[in-house]
This record gives C-alpha cells, sequence and structure tokens, in this order.
C-alpha cells in the first residue's frame, strides 16, 4: 500500500464517506469528524506510519489536505 | 431573590466573554435578555434552543426572570425532536436556533414552582423531560458554589453544552456569584480554544470522562502551560481508574484543585464530590454528598435526599401542572455502597442504560425506534459501555437492512457506526409472558 493508500484509508474507515469527498474534507465539516473522530483518526494516523503527533500538530490538523502538510514534517511523503 | 435575578451589586462585573475575548458586564446581558425576550410575556412555557454563546446566555436568564418555565434543547438537535417536543408539550413560545420568538400555542395552566425542563437523554430522541423548580435550581447551585468555592474572581469556559445539565450547571454557579463565563463551542481541538483560556484567563473547565481522554491522554495537557487555570471538574460518568490517577497527580503536582463529581438531570445536577484532597486516596468513588444532601444506600440502591430532587418528570403537558412528586427523595437506579469513610462506590446501573463517550443512551428506546422503524418485534437492543449498542435481530429480511440501521444510529441519535454490531439469531428469547429475557442474549 502507498502512503497515500494508508493516509486515505485512515479517513474512509473512521468516517464511512466516499473517494470523492476526501480533498474538501475538514475537522467538523462532518457529524463523524467531531472530537471523537478526531481522537480515532490520529490515532489510525499514528499507528500507519508508526510515527506520534505533537499536540500542536494534533490541533493543526483540521482538514484532509492540511494533514498532509503536518505528516511531511514528520517525514511522510504522502 | 433567586440567583438569576438581577442583583445589583454585579452590575459592572463581567459575566460572559465570547471566544474572541468581546465582555459583557451583568447589566449588559440583564439589558440585552429584556429586550430579546420583551415580546414574550411572563409565565409563558417557552421552548429555548440554545447553544454556547451570548444570545443564548442572555435569553436563558432573561427567561428565568420573567418567570418563564423553559424547555432547554441544543440548537443542532434532529428538527423532528423539535416538533415532537412542540406538539408534546405545547410551549407558548419557541426562541433561538434561527426562531424569532413568536407565539405558538395559547397560554395553559402550569405549575408557579416550574422553572426548568431538561432531557435526561437528548440524543435518543426521548420526549420525557425532568421537571425542575426554582427552588431545585438554587439549591444545587448555592451547593456547588459552597464546595467549589466559587467566587467573583473566577471565569469558567463552556466545554459542555448548555442543555446538558453538567454544562448548565457550570454556568448557574458562576451566574450567582457575579463570577464570568466564556462561552464558546470550540472544542478541545481546537487551537482558538487554548488561545480562549490563556488569553481570557480561564480559572476553570469541566469534563465527563472522555474530555479527560481527550484532554490528558492525547492533548497531553499536564505539559501544557496554563497559568491561570487553577481548578478542572469532573462528572458525568465513571473516569477510569488510571486517568484519575494521573489528574490527580498532575493537579496535586501543580498545585491545582481536581474535583471528581456525580450527579443525575433528576438531581438538578449534583449529588456528591470528592474533595480534591482526597482525590488520590479516594480513586473510583463518587466521594461524599454535597453540602445540604444527604446520601442512604437501600436494597444496594443509591438514594440521594436534598432541595435539589427534581419534582419529577414530564411525558405530555398535563404533567407540568403536576406538584413535586419526590419531595426531595431520589432513587438513583445506581447501586452502590459506601466504604468505612463514608465514601461511597458506584457498582452499576439497574436499569437498560449505556454510556458511550458521555451520552447517556436509552437501550429501551433505541429499541422501541428499531422495532417500529422495521415494523417488526424481531429485533432487541442490548449494550456496554465498553462495547456499544449489541444488536439481535431473529428475521433474515431485518439481517439485511443493517447499513440502512447504522447509518439511522449515526444520524439521528449521533452513535458512531463502529459502536453497533449485529448478531443474527433464530428467535428473540422471552419468559411465557413475552418480556424478552435480555440476559440470554450474550
Amino acid at each position: 500500500m502507498t502512503n497515500l493508500e494508508k493516509y486515505n484509508e485512515a479517513y474512509l474507515m473512521n468516517f464511512k464517506i466516499s473517494k470523492d469527498d476526501l480533498p474538501t474534507l475538514e475537522y467538523q465539516g462532518i457529524f463523524e469528524w467531531d472530537s471523537v473522530g478526531h481522537m480515532d483518526l490520529i490515532a489510525d494516523l499514528e499507528a500507519a506510519f508508526g510515527i506520534h503527533l505533537d499536540t500542536k500538530d494534533v490541533l493543526r490538523l483540521t482538514s484532509y489536505e492540511k494533514g498532509k502538510t503536518i505528516l511531511a514534517e514528520y517525514g511522510v511523503e504522502i | 431573590m433567586y440567583f438569576f435575578d438581577k442583583n445589583i451589586e454585579f452590575s459592572g462585573n463581567i459575566a460572559c466573554l465570547d471566544d474572541e475575548g468581546k465582555a459583557f458586564t451583568y447589566e449588559q446581558i440583564w439589558d440585552m435578555g429584556d429586550r430579546m425576550t420583551e415580546n414574550i410575556l411572563a409565565g409563558s412555557l417557552v421552548l429555548l434552543l440554545c447553544s454556547n454563546n451570548v444570545e443564548s446566555y442572555c435569553i436563558y436568564m432573561a427567561l428565568l426572570r420573567k418567570r418563564c418555565p423553559v424547555i432547554l434543547l441544543g440548537n443542532s438537535v434532529d428538527k423532528q425532536l423539535i416538533n415532537e417536543m412542540r406538539d408534546t408539550y405545547r410551549p407558548e413560545f419557541v426562541i433561538g436556533g434561527g426562531y424569532s420568538p413568536e407565539r405558538v400555542n395559547e397560554h395553559e395552566p402550569i405549575n408557579e414552582e416550574l422553572g426548568l425542563l431538561l432531557s435526561t437523554s437528548g440524543s435518543t430522541g426521548a420526549r420525557k423531560l425532568v421537571r425542575l423548580s426554582y427552588r431545585n435550581i438554587q439549591a444545587n447551585c448555592d451547593s456547588i458554589v459552597e464546595y467549589l468555592s466559587i467566587d467573583k474572581n473566577e471565569r469558567a469556559i463552556t466545554t459542555l453544552p448548555m442543555e446538558y445539565t453538567y454544562g448548565l450547571s457550570v454556568i448557574h454557579s458562576h451566574a450567582a456569584v457575579g463570577a464570568s463565563v466564556v462561552l464558546t463551542d470550540l472544542t478541545f481541538f481546537s487551537e482558538r480554544f487554548w488561545e480562549a483560556v490563556n488569553d481570557l484567563q480561564v480559572t476553570s473547565m469541566a469534563g465527563v470522562p472522555y474530555s479527560y481522554e481527550i484532554l490528558f491522554r492525547r492533548l497531553e495537557m499536564d505539559k501544557m502551560s496554563l497559568p491561570y487555570l487553577k481548578t478542572m471538574t469532573q462528572a458525568g460518568g465513571h473516569l477510569k481508574p488510571d486517568l484519575q490517577e494521573r489528574v490527580g497527580t498532575w493537579a496535586r503536582q501543580t498545585g491545582r484543585r481536581f474535583f471528581v463529581m456525580y450527579g443525575q438531570t433528576e438531581a438538578t445536577a449534583r449529588m456528591s464530590y470528592i474533595p480534591p484532597e482526597r482525590c488520590l486516596e479516594k480513586i473510583g468513588s463518587i466521594g461524599i454528598p454535597i453540602p445540604g444532601g444527604k446520601i442512604e444506600i437501600t436494597d444496594d440502591e443509591l438514594i440521594y435526599y436534598g432541595d435539589n430532587v427534581s419534582m419529577g418528570y414530564a411525558t405530555s403537558r398535563e404533567d407540568l401542572t403536576v406538584g413535586d412528586d419526590n419531595r426531595g427523595r431520589l432513587e438513583t437506579g445506581d447501586m452502590a455502597y459506601a466504604d468505612s469513610d463514608g465514601y461511597f462506590f458506584i457498582t452499576g446501573r439497574k436499569k437498560r442504560f449505556i454510556k458511550l463517550q458521555g451520552k447517556r443512551i436509552g437501550l429501551d428506546g433505541l429499541q422501541e425506534f428499531l422495532q417500529e422503524e422495521m415494523e417488526t418485534d424481531n429485533i432487541v437492543c442490548t449494550g456496554t459501555d465498553d462495547t456499544g449498542v449489541h444488536i439481535w435481530i431473529a428475521e433474515e429480511a431485518v439481517m439485511e437492512q443493517t447499513d440502512l440501521i447504522r447509518k439511522i444510529f449515526a444520524e439521528k441519535f449521533g452513535i458512531r457506526g463502529k459502536f453497533v454490531t449485529f448478531n443474527r439469531i433464530d428467535e428473540i428469547p422471552r419468559n411465557e409472558s413475552g418480556k424478552i429475557l435480555y440476559n440470554r442474549l450474550k
């Protein structure tokens, strides 16, 4: 699986959305990406890439696109 | 005079702030609230659709002052639930959530003591409300102010919905002493939330167990610099022991106070608390009764006595004319025992309720809904706090609808898919009188 596939998988598993929804996906933009969904998403991203996100990045990860930039800072190129 | 009436001593104090720091004095919020509710006749039953903002705060306080009994619902609730509430209770006015205050029903008799009507499980569509008197909310507020030692210098921030009894108790207890509250719908995962906490010098924060999972396990709040924050409170369910230890230890080491507390909407909000100095010693306990309250254990059930015990429930408009059914005594439905120091511990629930992410979910309500929706009795619900809702299906055609059920649960009740599991069985176990034998469904 490529990094992009792994990245997408975390969103698709947690939010039960289609791939087409991903580019515009934002925190609190859909019912399931609330605080609880955010907790699960972050945990899944960390597990998928073997990283630990700092608190400030947990707060900065407010959209699907933003997440790619943040992961790049951890050496994960999507 | 009640705590929500105009207390001239507080006029110039800041009552509330929005999350951008715009501050409003008590005098300002009185004037704003009076204006926002000027079309509403004193003594009318009002449905207020609220969120954590200055407008809702002003309107809510004004309605209490005008002795208008308030049905409080979150403004994001399902439209259908709003309509059901309107049909069931026939409020004379609906305000907030995009409704301009308009008269929607004629005045009908209502009990004079009645001040506030809260839902116990807003998410499961239950129309049952808890009837709270002005005396109830005053009494609980007095107790809370006393044991939390809240004074006019305190500043809370909203971390729970206003329509949720615990969230509301934070607002009440600060208004009662002329203190202030930052009103925001921002979540713990918002950078702006944390900026507000420090920039606006927030002194206390409230949370349910899941809040503490977020705050400590995920956001490592114990590593944050929060120079003004002095007090953390927790209620709304059982906090995991290791988390209580972690938060309690952090509080002790940093000179803060951490209160583990217990309550129910049926007791306005609060019944017991652990004094912070004993937090680490009494892990797993719900503590001791709040000032003015008393707890007894009868047949293993926790019975609470106090002026904050609600008048009773309502399921119809006619119920709102009824007086005090409970007379200060509440059967909590929680099974409990006391240790030799008089600290109480809860062992389980008497009835069929589970708690998912801090939200109380009535299994019977879900089951009834599913049976109606699927037009069959061959579907029942069980569940636990840890594993979520288990749906037992004894009909092939229904088994094919599991995706639809998940969707309904998410949209209607806010229960996410991963907390719903399905089990195919041959038949629903029942006793000879047709009662479902839930203990066989394991």
